[in-house]
């Protein structure tokens, strides 16, 4: 039985994600969000899947919350198989963030550090609370969920924040591989599609049939070969 | 006249930079966040005429507003800006895995990454009214990801890579007002970041620096050089 923690399962990806694993089955998630309770197609799953879905509050920016629920999962699996850090904010819809993140001109300090909170910084400190769990796990693969607009070698010009958070979170991820090699986990950043979801907005190019099962068998496949990474949904490389 | 600014210019590179660009006969606007403890610096303003000693925190905004009306106060344009000013403490929370925490590592990117480019927008009028104006950020091979694959510390090196990453960009929006953006691997050099071990000395890399800021053209925008004029890989 493969054991996989999901940040940000509530809606989008993580919610996708959450879904396909359980139709798969074998498998024990524990699906975490800010608000369960207010996570009505979260528990809808968890109810129709009884025994493998544990919904779990976790505010990723909250460290005695991801202690918390480390030590939750610490009581309930010697192991971790999978951790994936999906969670993370654009501050707004893609084409209509937050100007004080995206656009230059109204750029204000403290917008643009908690997007990097949220999005760069978080998924360390999750893989840092988790790290013990993990390297007790069956192949244990630590899967930060970033995105091509944090791809210096195909962006020259953008919404700032976003971009960067991403870019920063390819160096985190490539600082972790690192630290996790010797362990034997597989460190790699993904990049899943742009996805109509609340965050891609209506005119993304990609539903989530069309990437999700791609990036599930990226997930499924990859190897400590592969550590330090940077993957599109499809199994080609990104460019830094 | 040409006019610059350059902050974290109270030692190392930044010093060296004020001191070869007041040597040059620019007008300098030496940025610190500390004037009144930056004694050398203050000494070498006292040796020219066209240099200014003007207090920029680049993790405070309200610094950042007040430096750019002292220094709009002065002059009406500025052609360079040298986004200098960076930390890298040596603390664990910001660099060991085990240690990690999220206040000292989100201080440092107040300072390394988004400073900078608050700093570009508060003196984007200036520049937009200087002549062939430049924007150079100060990076480092830390915040090249194809040089990192066998781990690194964290923090600094993220720092860099959205420092990058925040270039580009800069440099998609002030293209259109003939403003090049380049991001600058300064090369390791020996001050008090650098260490003593470090391969160039301050004046070579200083000289490096302006030998690529003045050679800039709009076929360099966006792109990430060194101090020798090569290009580093992303």
């Amino acid at each position: 039985m493969q054991r996989i923690l999901i940040t940000g399962s509530n809606r989008g990806i993580g919610l996708d994600l959450t879904r396909r694993y359980l139709q798969r089955g074998d498998t024990l998630i524990f699906a975490t969000c800010r608000q369960p309770a207010a996570a009505h197609e979260l528990n809808a799953l968890a109810e129709a899947h009884p025994g493998q879905v544990q919904i779990m509050a976790l505010d990723v920016t909250d460290q005695t919350a991801i202690a918390e629920c480390a030590r939750q999962v610490s009581a309930q699996v010697d192991g971790l198989d999978v951790l994936i850090n999906n969670a993370g904010t654009y501050a707004g819809q893609v084409g209509d963030a937050d100007p004080r993140v995206s656009r230059f001109g109204s750029l204000e300090m403290e917008p643009m550090l908690d997007m990097l909170r949220i999005n760069t910084v978080a998924p360390v400190m999750v893989a840092q609370a988790f790290a013990d769990l993990l390297r007790r796990g069956q192949r244990p693969r630590l899967i930060n969920v970033s995105s091509d607009a944090g791809s210096l070698t195909m962006r020259s010009g953008g919404a700032y924040t976003y971009p960067a958070s991403k870019t920063a979170l390819n160096m985190m991820t490539r600082c972790l591989a690192g630290d996790f090699r010797a362990a034997g986990v597989t460190v790699i950043a993904v990049h899943p599609g742009f996805i109509q979801t609340d965050m891609g907005g209506p005119r993304a190019r990609f539903t989530l049939d069309e990437t999700i099962p791609g990036l599930m068998q990226v997930i499924d496949s990859v190897t400590l070969a592969d550590t330090g990474q940077f993957i599109n949904w499809d199994g080609s490389r990104v460019g830094w | 006249m040409q006019r610059v600014l350059i902050t974290g210019s109270n030692r190392g590179i930044g010093l060296e930079l004020a001191r070869q660009y007041a040597q040059r006969g620019a007008m300098v606007f030496a940025t610190c966040r500390s004037p009144q403890s930056a004694d050398e610096l203050n000494a070498l303003a006292h040796q020219h005429e066209h240099m200014r000693v003007v207090q920029l925190d680049a993790g405070d905004p309200a610094s950042i507003a007040a430096a750019a009306d002292a220094v709009r106060a002065q002059v009406d344009g500025l052609e360079v800006l040298i986004n200098n000013g960076a930390v890298n403490p040596r603390d664990d929370r910001v660099r060991t895995f085990g240690q990690l925490e999220p206040e000292p590592i989100l201080d440092v990117l107040r300072i390394n990454a988004i400073g900078p480019i608050l700093v570009a927008q508060a003196f984007a009028d200036l520049l937009r009214r200087g002549d062939r104006a430049r924007v150079v950020n100060i990076s480092s091979g830390a915040g090249s990801l194809t040089r990192q694959a066998n781990g690194c510390g964290y923090t600094y090196n993220a720092s860099k890579a959205a420092l990058n990453m925040f270039s580009r960009c800069l440099a998609g929006t002030l293209k259109s007002d003939g403003i090049v953006t380049i991001m600058l691997n300064p090369g390791w050099v020996r001050t008090d970041m650098g260490g003593s071990g470090a391969n160039l000395s301050v004046e070579q890399s200083a000289q490096g620096i302006i030998n690529v800021t003045e050679k800039l053209t709009m076929d360099d925008n966006g792109a990430f050089l060194q101090w020798d004029g090569q290009t580093l890989p992303w």
